[in-house]
């Protein structure tokens, strides 16, 4: 996977996206800030605002938590660079939170302490005397439009209705009120007087007024107007009688000096907005406070959010470097990592990819080396196993390297699981390569380059003639070498020798011998006719024996020719598919009787396939081997011979196997090398072609013919004829024989 | 110490439920004064917690308004407003003379009080009368209406850090919700 990020692809975006959301907060942070001065903006931004931030700082938090929560998971599954993203992490935590928590502290410190300092009692003081001072200085002008409206009211109590309103407007111009109104009972207006050039309608006292004003007491009290300034409303009543249905009183409005009211305003608002201003300290302080903890806690969120990013982004490229050198260890080498920076890590990633891809490439060469050698060497193999020559290979110290399939069956031993054995070492498990190596030991250790010879072995069905050569090939560039040690089974190819100068010899003495045998005999018979009429007494018996004794000789003689002449000439074979257990059937019907002093016992195998087979051959081939096997067991009162038949699967294919063992003594050793050839015999009077004749039928079958000592005593000889393809077993018609 | 005890303010602020004004609106009254002029009369009990009459005695002036609605109704779907009506009064400190203030907002009319309560029966009285110009034709007979109205405290025009202890805990939550009544 090679995966190269370029152009656009190069742009850290999460990097991009991280920036744009601090400077969104930073500006969202901005306008907090400015809406919590600002009324009308704090009205129409500050819950949206608010809304913002705690969600970001809910999200943030959020990501934080999982991403805690998954890095220490990782942690504890040991993820390669999960252990240094949390040492990064906790590195930019400490350089995040100590200096905001110190800035923290020390704004949280000044806003309490500030804010407190802003306020001092000595101006409360001053604030609250100065109040009071204009109260006072009112109260004065109060109490003395009192005194002056109760001494007014005493004036005109009595005064007609007719003439109150001449009297009120004389005596308002007097004491410059503002209004003045006289009111009879039942709050009826008697009279009203104004300075307003737009006359007015006088608005007599409230009940609230009158409700409020003490017997003889005049009620008094300022009031703002709405234009800002002040008016002094004082209501009088005559004397000490309350106001009542019967009473007068008298209501005077004045107006207050405007300097006088604009200071005492001036300080009045002075005093609330210190009022106000003090009050709302706790709030002030509460609002600072908790604007500069929520960018606090935005600050600190985000610092710990930027610090995961950010230590991830940096650890990213040393945990794919670890994972790329796992993997590189475990043997992958087309690992490839995605470049994504140009910085020395990104150096790093590009160098580990060229280090990959050139351990890639020289593995690509090993491999495609190795499976040259690997087929170079299947090659070999393959040529090796398929020779019929033995091929064994030894290092120097004869430890067993190579040997192939032949090796294996000529010197009948798995070779191949005893690689690296020394030769010697195949003993009991393999006494034939004992037995080869201790005949080819010496001239191995004998430092020859190069030798043959003919080795001998003996095995339970006889000998084996190995030819053998061996070479000595040193590799270059060491001291070391190997003995290619090549081998051929030739004791058939010497049989079949012998057997073909055997052929010669009996046609030429069925030739050459049988010729004379006749004139012989029939001149020994006419020298019996002629001079046996001549003499009489001894000489006539003489005679008599003389030529009855040469045809006899003879007639043996040519018995022996005509056996030399059945071995040497081969018959033309009939070959049709052959029920064997049939004709063994039939062949060993011949043999039951009780004349018979030895019994022969016939175990057909069920189901046996049929074979392409001369009935007439392979009839004389059984009876050669069940007389042969009868005259072993002669004279043995248990003599047995069992014949039996197999189905059997060997390499060459499905064959017939005939058996046929006795319990006699047994074939001596050196004779089983030669039994089958032709004047091997151990009878006294056998002409040794029997046996040779048995091989001769078999081979002309196909098959192959063996015979061997059984280990509970008695010869068994062994005949396989492999089985005729597409033909059925044996359990049909009779003109198959 | 001390300089911890703001931010345990400030969560024990954050963290306490908001408390409600026990204000209401009692009763809801009507008159047509001509045929294009409604007026609608509440009769208000007014209260003020705690916050807001300390925050009265140290200057704060608390600015009220009543909203009445003149509404059709229309079954399942939302009342439609035919005629809406507002006035605003405020209610204040005047430390010159130790009244209360309650100040026709709209028509500028000031009324002094010499105690609080008196001034909540000001402005209740003032608040409690409404005057809706309803276009003539609009009301028709056989269809069903109703007035609604309601009273609440302009958080706007507190100060802003008042405005901040308001917009996080809602503790000068005035709205008295609609109060309803047929018109007849």
């Amino acid at each position: 996977m090679v995966s190269v990020a370029f152009g656009i692809n190069r742009l850290p975006w999460g990097l991009l996206g991280m920036v744009l959301l601090f400077l969104l907060l930073l500006a969202s942070l901005l306008v907090m800030g400015d809406a919590a001065q600002n009324s009308a903006r704090f009205e129409q931004l500050f819950l949206w605002l608010l809304a913002f931030h705690v969600l970001v700082l809910v999200v943030l938090g959020t990501l934080i938590v999982y991403q805690f929560g998954r890095l220490i998971a990782q942690f504890r599954d040991g993820v390669p660079g999960s252990r240094l993203t949390l040492r990064l992490v906790a590195g930019f935590m400490l350089v995040a939170v100590l200096p905001v928590t110190v800035v923290y502290y020390f704004s949280f410190k000044f806003l309490n302490e500030g804010v407190d300092s802003w306020f001092d009692i000595r101006v409360d003081s001053a604030l609250e005397d100065a109040l009071e001072l204009s109260r006072s200085s009112l109260d004065l002008r109060v109490r003395q439009l009192a005194a002056e409206t109760q001494e007014i009211m005493r004036q005109i109590r009595d005064i007609s209705e007719a003439l109150a309103p001449l009297a009120l407007n004389d005596v308002r111009v007097q004491v410059g009120a503002q209004e003045l109104t006289l009111v009879g009972p039942n709050n009826r207006i008697i009279a009203s007087s104004t300075d307003s050039p737009i006359r007015r309608l006088p608005s007599p006292p409230g009940p609230d007024i009158l409700l409020r004003m003490s017997p003889g007491q005049p009620f008094t009290r300022l009031e703002p107007q709405a234009d800002g300034t002040l008016v002094i409303r004082v209501v009088a009543t005559a004397g000490d009688r309350r106001p009542g249905a019967d009473s007068r009183i008298l209501q005077g409005i004045y107006p207050v000096d405007p300097r006088m009211t604009a200071l005492a305003i001036r300080v009045q608002d002075a005093f609330v907005d210190y009022r106000e201003f003090a009050y709302l300290r706790g709030p002030i302080k509460q609002g600072f406070i908790f604007t500069m903890s929520l960018a606090f806690a935005i600050s600190l969120m985000a610092a710990l959010w930027a610090g995961l990013l950010v230590a991830r982004r940096l650890v990213r490229p040393v945990t794919d470097l670890a994972e790329g050198t796992r993997l590189v260890a475990s043997g992958d080498y087309s690992t490839r990592l995605a470049v994504s920076r140009d910085d020395e890590l990104g150096f790093l990633v590009r160098s580990f990819n060229a280090m990959t891809r050139t351990l890639s490439e020289a593995r690509h060469e090993a491999e495609r080396n190795r499976r040259l050698l690997d087929a170079e060497r299947a090659y070999l193999e393959s040529v090796l196993q398929h020779l019929r020559s033995g091929v064994l290979a030894l290092d120097g110290s004869l430890r067993l390297r190579t040997a192939n399939a032949a090796a294996c069956q000529i010197l009948e031993c798995d070779l191949r699981r005893g690689h690296n054995r020394f030769l010697f070492e195949f003993d009991e498990d393999c006494p034939l390569v004992a037995q080869f190596f201790e005949v080819i030991r010496d001239a191995l250790l004998g430092g020859d380059e190069e030798w043959s010879r003919e080795v001998v072995v003996f095995t339970r069905s006889g000998r084996k003639v190995l030819m053998t050569r061996a070479v000595w090939l040193q590799e270059s560039g060491n001291n070391r070498g190997l003995h290619a040690i090549v081998f051929d089974d030739v004791t058939e190819f010497l049989r079949a020798q012998r057997d073909a100068a055997w052929g010669e010899v009996a046609r030429r003495l069925a030739h050459e011998i049988k010729n004379p045998l006749t004139p012989i005999q029939l001149s020994a018979e006419r020298l019996s006719r002629r001079l046996g009429k001549t003499l009489e007494g001894p000489d006539r018996e003489m005679l008599d024996r003389a030529t009855a004794t040469i045809v006899q000789q003879v007639e043996a003689m040519k018995t022996l020719v005509n056996a030399f002449r059945d071995y040497a000439q081969a018959p033309r074979l009939e070959l049709v598919p052959l029920d064997l257990n049939r004709l063994l059937s039939d062949v060993c019907e011949l043999y039951v009787g009780e004349t018979l002093p030895v019994e022969v016992l016939l175990d057909p195998a069920p189901g046996l396939p049929l074979i392409r087979a001369d009935a007439g051959r392979l009839r004389q081939l059984m009876h050669n081997l069940i007389k042969n096997a009868i005259e072993a067991v002669q004279g043995r009162p248990d003599g047995v011979v069992r014949v039996t038949t197999h189905s059997v699967e060997d390499g060459n294919g499905r064959r017939v196997e005939l058996r046929v063992a006795d319990n006699g003594p047994g074939i001596r050793p050196e004779f089983i090398q030669h039994i089958f050839e032709p004047y091997t015999t151990d009878k006294p009077r056998g002409t040794g072609l029997g046996l040779a004749v048995a091989q001769k039928i078999v081979e002309e079958h196909a098959g192959i013919i063996e015979c061997h000592n059984q280990e509970s005593g008695g010869a068994v000889f062994v005949i396989r004829i492999p089985v005729s393809h597409g033909v059925d077993t044996g359990d049909v018609g009779e003109e198959r024989e | 110490m001390r300089r911890w005890a703001g931010v345990a303010l400030l969560l024990s602020l954050l963290l306490m439920p908001a408390t409600g004004l026990p204000s209401e609106i009692q009763r809801g009254d009507h008159l047509w004064e001509d045929d294009d002029r409604l007026l609608a009369r509440l009769d208000l009990e007014m209260n003020l917690p705690e916050v807001l009459i300390e925050a009265l005695a140290n200057g704060v002036g608390l600015d009220f308004r009543v909203e009445v609605r003149l509404e059709r109704q229309r079954g399942v779907f939302t009342d439609r407003v035919v005629a809406s009506a507002a006035r605003r009064v405020r209610l204040e400190y005047y430390a010159l003379s130790r009244h209360y203030l309650v100040t026709d907002l709209d028509q500028g009319r000031v009324e002094l009080a010499p105690t609080l309560g008196d001034g909540l029966e000001m402005l209740a009285r003032r608040l409690g009368r409404v005057v809706l110009e309803v276009e003539p034709g609009t009301v028709v007979p056989g269809l069903g209406y109703s007035l609604a109205g309601r009273v609440l405290l302009d958080q706007a025009a507190l100060p802003l850090p008042l405005q901040w202890d308001a917009r996080l805990r809602g503790a000068y939550m005035t709205r008295f919700g609609w109060y309803r009544w047929p018109l007849e």
